[in-house]
């Protein structure tokens, strides 16, 4: 049975209102509880009020942090896709940078330094070799009888140093300009005689280093002097004139023990001699 | 004195900030070890210049590489400017930049994405 308030608070308020039940002992006692009633409604609605403000600044803090977070991960996504660009550009610089550290501007051939580093490489290749023959001839030695020991000097790395015979010439004759186009000249039909051989770079001046990994001296002797050959054969038309040079070549080629500074100047020696002995001809050191 | 001037390093820019004129000035590298406690006093003067001056705010930007923590604070700096533009604040920025490296010219469009506010890409 479902009881109907309204008219139970309508009854209980017309009863009180009455002045003649006023002093009963059942219509004192119902004014208590009906005072005591209302107190406890209207906490009910306090709490549900609270309560649904309380729920209210919960749904409002969520969506905050919501904001918040989206913020955050925008931010995020953007920093990264920043930090990703500077990373790919600055490696694209230190790119650029290592390749015009490593090649000779006017030349466009590998400068000194690169040239350093490619006759280290071939030269650990070469000492690797060594030290494997090495082992393999005391291998041999221990099985072959006393006294036949056979010594085989491992001669498969050879470098030149090549001259642009009287280069100053063609500068105080022709101007730097024209200077700078021979040697640019000069460097592309050099490079394409090396190339399938070795590596060619410029040394500096008017000089030039070449690597002939694996090429045993008699063999690079023919390489250079095919290119001095060609060198020679060849001439620079400027305005009017003709320019005709020669180059001068000093070839070396690595022996047991060397060092690449001894390898160095073993060519650089050659090329005095070749300077000495008139030019256009390649010494072997 | 309300000016701002945070000397530069070579790792952080040089900061300028002009109150009279409300103008921002931020120039070179940014990859300091302690961005947050480097631009402190610069973040604070622009919230305060927000909050106090009713004057438009310019930043004058000439920066060129900025490291991710100072790129957090230029991202929270816009986002401010973005905030008080959207209640009819009058901002702007200005990010100049040297027409021979367009990679800066990409990066400031980067930043630009997220703002309405006038953001000037400039090369010269």
């Amino acid at each position: 049975m479902t009881t109907d308030f309204t008219e139970l608070e309508k009854t209980i308020q017309d009863i009180l209102a009455k002045p003649e039940y006023q002093d009963h002992p059942a219509s004192v006692a119902l004014s208590k509880l009906w005072a005591v009633n209302q107190d406890q409604w209207n906490r009910m609605d306090r709490l549900t009020r609270l309560s649904d403000s309380y729920q209210d600044m919960m749904l409002q803090r969520e969506k905050s942090l919501s904001e918040r977070f989206d913020k955050h991960l925008r931010q995020l996504e953007k920093m990264t896709r920043i930090s990703d660009r500077y990373q790919r550009s600055l490696r694209q610089l230190n790119i650029e940078l290592e390749k015009t550290s490593l090649i000779d501007p006017l030349t466009e051939l590998p400068n000194r330094r690169m040239m350093m580093r490619r006759l280290s490489q071939a030269f650990d290749y070469q000492q690797e070799e060594d030290q494997q023959e090495e082992d393999q001839q005391q291998e041999d030695s221990q099985d072959r009888p006393q006294g036949q020991a056979e010594n085989h000097p491992v001669e498969h790395l050879a470098v030149a140093m090549v001259d642009v015979d009287y280069f100053k010439k063609v500068n105080d004759e022709f101007g730097h300009q024209v200077g700078d186009d021979v040697l640019i000249a000069i460097g592309k039909l050099m490079e394409k005689e090396i190339e399938g051989h070795g590596v060619i770079g410029r040394w500096g001046g008017e000089e030039f280093l070449v690597i002939l990994p694996g090429y045993k001296i008699a063999d690079a002797a023919i390489v250079m002097e095919a290119l001095r050959s060609n060198v020679n054969a060849y001439s620079f038309q400027v305005d009017e004139k003709t320019v005709s040079t020669s180059v001068s070549i000093g070839l070396a080629g690595y022996q047991d023990k060397d060092s690449m500074d001894s390898l160095l100047s073993k060519a650089d020696n050659a090329l005095y001699l070749a300077k000495s002995k008139g030019r256009n001809s390649v010494v072997i050191g | 004195m309300n000016d701002l001037i945070i000397e530069g390093t070579v790792s952080s820019p040089s900061v300028k900030g002009d109150w009279a004129n409300g103008i921002l000035h931020m120039e070179g590298d940014s990859y300091p070890e302690n961005s947050y406690e480097l631009y402190a006093d610069m973040v604070a003067w622009v919230a305060r210049y927000l909050e106090e001056s009713s004057e438009p705010l310019t930043l004058e930007l000439a920066l060129l590489y900025l490291n991710t923590s100072s790129i957090k604070v230029m991202m929270d700096m816009f986002d401010e400017m973005e905030e008080r533009f959207q209640t009819g604040r009058q901002v702007a920025v200005n990010w100049y930049f040297d027409e021979e490296n367009e990679r800066v010219a990409e990066l400031a469009e980067e930043f630009k994405e997220d703002c309405t506010f006038p953001f000037n890409i400039i090369g010269k």
